[in-house]
């Protein structure tokens, strides 16, 4: 579905990702791990063109994706929620689905509609008219998943989803996503690695700009070294 | 008592020109991110090609009407072209540059109105409907300014219900404060920014068109309205279009009542004014902290 | 992650380098008047150019150190060349006029620049058009004081008479101010003001009082504009608003193009640049503005640093491959 074949990014002159390869499989959950500062985000920014690669490919569903703009990525299927929420902080909850509401033909029937959404979210059912700027980190989180769903994505860039929640709240967000897990593929950046083997069917383990390790989840929650040398527990 | 109603109104009218054309420019930036300084150079082509039209039609009684619809159509697709063509190139660039950039525009198209149009300085008759002044409220008014306060207010109006009530407004909203993201969710930004500078040029357009047969037109005339338009964005806040609507009706009046009151230092006023926004509120009326 | 925040006049502002450039520069334009076999004319041009050096270096100060872009500098050089006019028609005394004529117009600095350095960037660009705007309808309206549009006729400087007496005076006068500029430049506070360029949120985080380092490169900014404004009135001999008009304003941001910010030297280059190409431009055409206006666009389309931007970037163009080829000849060895 998604493959990275050995991207280059910079921001500026400095070198960010390195060589960097992976793929997301239909249906599958694919873990991005790592410490602060590897380069999750850039990787996710690089597939969907926000900072585009200088060398390298991506390829989506056989396009490819790496020379187009972000909005043209979105609209072949790719969703991304960023690291820092970032809603629109002016718009309320309502107006925030709306501007990225997005119908696709191939998900006649079983689309995400603001309803649907709604009762994924009950939360955010309570308060449509509530300006997003005025909600809790928590609430900005359930905020920015339910705009990216309703844009209908088959697949779901997914960047540090539990950063500065409460436990609780995570928990919570640990269920809607395996809600939607089951009608979407994963690409999820996360440095809390036990709530992305959680989810996660695959793994791979980011340092220094590269991707230098790959598994199954299964294999990393019981491989302690790995562990204590990338990731934080 | 009568006097300074019609003062009052004189300032409406010129405070609904002011809104018209700053307004553009405020959206232009809150979008865009870009200042457009060529904002000016734009209402002026508003202004000649009024004038155009209005030679082409001769005396025909309609001709102000058909160059208010067809001048800013034409701005606007000059707008258009330009961001496609130049603009976007720079959008990556610091700030300065695309400064630097829309500056070299004003040089340009000054100097090609003063190659098509020449320095004759040139005015349009007023059309026939608004030749009689109007009872308003118990005065005396020009009938076309009281059109002009009309047709601003409905512009104003309009922009509201588009940017507050529909959703390609509820996008532009979005993109003032974060471009990167409403691409990110599937908008065509490139398209959206090409519209919205189709949108700003087409409000200086009007401007320059309603303004037509006021004053004359002379190359140049882009620089004193586009001053006229920082002040305004200083007041009432960088990107907020309800900012510029209350500072140009601030202004608006502020120099209607100068000019009636203290002719001579009239001028200085809106600096003075802008001087003192400076000092107790740096952001403006509305302004957003600044990031 | 942030992005990184890239000033674009920003990065190592170079001199040395650029010296060359400008002593060839100055000894093309100087040593033929030494022959002064040259009809004034030319003598009149290398003189312009002087001034202009003067105008486009105090502006870089501002511009190429700090990045703070000022569109309103005429209200500087228009001011000085006002006052010193009328300083020169009540004492016909030049030392008078020229302290008046960069006096004034720093104390205007002082002024508008409190309020242009304020906000951000975009704000000191805007505000020092807005404030020029001003003062040229102050000029151009204040009939009884600045004859408005007719102008002011500058009462001639006796022992100034002769062109080529005066280009020196003139030659005098810009060496010693460029001078100081470069004193200024490589000062505590010259350093001060480029870190300010390259990031000025660090700066300020460091407890650098940004606004006020960048007001008081405003107010020398000013002083200098202003004292090649002063010396500007009884060189042309006929003064009016023109000189305090926007398009004034334009002509160092046009040499800074051309000559590029990053360098010392860089606007005097572009003076130089500018001035005889105006004087090419306007034997074949009036639209200079758009010859101007095109070139500069071109320029700021496809070469952030000017001129000597695309030279330079031609340079490490071949440096890079050379060192490209070597690696490769390495890697084969």
């Amino acid at each position: 579905m998604l493959k990275v074949d050995t991207i280059n990014t910079y921001y500026g002159s400095s070198h960010i990702l390195q060589d960097v390869s992976l793929t997301v499989n239909q249906g599958e959950v694919v873990a991005l791990l790592g410490r602060n500062g590897v380069g999750k985000t850039t990787t996710m920014r690089s597939i969907m063109g926000l900072t585009p690669p200088r060398s390298g490919e991506v390829y989506y569903c056989g396009h490819k994706i790496n020379t187009l703009p972000p909005y043209r990525i979105n609209r072949l299927g790719i969703g991304y929620v960023p690291e820092d929420r970032q809603v629109f902080p002016d718009l309320t909850v309502e107006e925030n689905l709306l501007v990225a509401q997005r119908s696709r033909n191939s998900k006649k029937g079983e689309e995400w509609t603001r309803e649907k959404v709604y009762e994924l979210f009950p939360e955010l059912a309570k308060m449509p008219n509530r300006l997003a700027g005025r909600m809790s980190g928590g609430e900005q989180q359930m905020l920015t998943i339910a705009r990216t769903l309703v844009g209908n994505p088959d697949l779901l860039l997914l960047d540090e989803p539990s950063e500065g929640l409460a436990p609780k709240v995570v928990l919570n967000l640990l269920d809607v996503l395996k809600v939607i897990k089951k009608s979407i593929s994963i690409l999820l950046a996360e440095q809390n690695a036990v709530f992305a083997l959680s989810l996660a069917d695959r793994c791979y383990i980011m340092e220094k700009g590269k991707t230098v390790y790959e598994a199954a989840a299964e294999e990393i929650r019981e491989n302690k070294d790995i562990q204590k040398k990338y990731l934080i527990f | 008592m009568e006097d300074q109603f019609l003062i009052l109104l004189n300032g409406l009218s010129f405070a609904m020109l002011l809104f018209l054309v700053s307004v553009g420019f405020t959206l232009q930036f809150s979008v865009l991110g870009v200042l457009n300084l060529a904002h000016g150079s734009f209402y002026m082509l508003g202004v000649f090609l009024a004038i155009t039209v209005a030679m082409f039609m001769g005396n025909y009684a309609g001709n102000f009407w058909i160059g208010l619809l067809l001048a800013p159509l034409l701005v606007a697709a000059f707008g258009a072209f330009l961001e496609w063509s130049l603009l976007r190139r720079i959008y990556i660039r610091d700030v300065l540059f695309q400064y630097l950039f829309t500056y070299t525009w004003i040089l340009i198209i000054d100097d090609l109105v003063l190659m098509i149009w020449g320095a004759r300085y040139s005015i349009i008759s007023l059309p026939p409907i608004f030749s009689a002044p109007v009872n308003f409220l118990g005065v005396t008014f020009s009938s076309y300014r009281l059109f002009i306060i009309l047709l601003g207010l409905l512009v104003a109006g309009l922009l509201w219900f588009f940017l507050q009530k529909t959703k390609a407004g509820m996008i532009v909203r979005a993109a003032s404060v974060n471009r990167e993201m409403v691409g990110a969710l599937g908008v065509n930004t490139p398209l959206l920014f090409t519209a919205v500078f189709a949108l700003g040029a087409w409000l200086a357009g009007v401007g320059g068109v309603l303004v037509a047969p006021l004053q004359t037109a002379y190359a140049g005339m882009g620089l004193d309205i586009i001053v006229d338009c920082f002040i305004v964005v200083v007041i009432g806040g960088m990107g907020s279009i309800k900012g510029a609507f209350w500072a140009a009706l601030t202004l608006g009046m502020l120099r209607a009542f100068g000019i009636a009151y203290v002719p001579q230092v009239e001028m200085a006023l809106s600096y003075l004014l802008m001087a003192v926004i400076l000092i107790i509120r740096p952001r403006g009326f509305f302004g957003r902290e600044e990031a | 992650m942030k992005k990184a925040i890239h000033s674009p006049a920003c990065g190592e502002v170079k001199d040395s380098l650029y010296s060359w450039g400008f002593v060839i520069a100055v000894t093309t334009v100087a040593i033929p008047l030494i022959f002064s076999q040259f009809p004034p004319y030319y003598i009149k041009l290398a003189s312009s150019i002087m001034i202009m050096i003067l105008y486009g270096v105090s502006f870089n100060l501002l511009y190429g150190y700090t990045g703070y872009l000022s569109f309103g500098q005429a209200a500087y050089f228009g001011s000085g060349v006002y006052v010193s006019a009328l300083i020169l028609r009540s004492t016909s005394s030049l030392p008078l006029a020229l302290l008046g004529g960069s006096i004034a117009p720093a104390l205007l600095a002082i002024v508008f620049g409190y309020f242009c350095v304020k906000r951000s960037k975009l704000y000191f660009a805007m505000l020092t058009l807005a404030f020029a705007q001003l003062i040229y309808t102050l000029i151009f309206k204040w009939r009884s004081l600045t004859g408005g549009d007719d102008g002011i006729v500058v009462p001639r400087i006796p022992y100034l008479h002769n062109p080529l007496t005066f280009y020196f005076f003139i030659l005098a006068l810009v060496l010693v101010s460029v001078f100081i500029h470069w004193v200024i430049v490589h000062s505590p506070f010259g350093h001060m003001l480029k870190s300010i360029c390259q990031n000025q949120e660090r700066t300020e985080f460091i407890g650098v009082p940004v606004e006020k380092q960048v007001l008081v490169a405003f107010i020398i900014a000013g002083f200098f504009g202003g004292l090649a404004g002063a010396i500007y009135a009884p060189f042309i001999g006929v003064i009016s608003p023109k000189l305090v008009h926007w398009t004034m304003s334009l002509t160092p941001v046009i040499m800074v193009v051309f000559g590029g910010a990053k360098h010392f030297w860089g606007p005097a280059i572009g003076a130089i640049v500018y001035i005889v190409l105006k004087d090419i431009i306007t034997l074949y055409t009036d639209n200079w503005l758009l010859v101007f206006g095109l070139m500069l666009l071109i320029i700021v389309l496809i070469s952030p640093r000017g001129v000597m931007g695309v030279l330079e970037n031609i340079g490490t163009y071949i440096k890079k491959n050379i060192t490209k080829a070597n690696l490769m000849k390495e890697r084969i060895n």
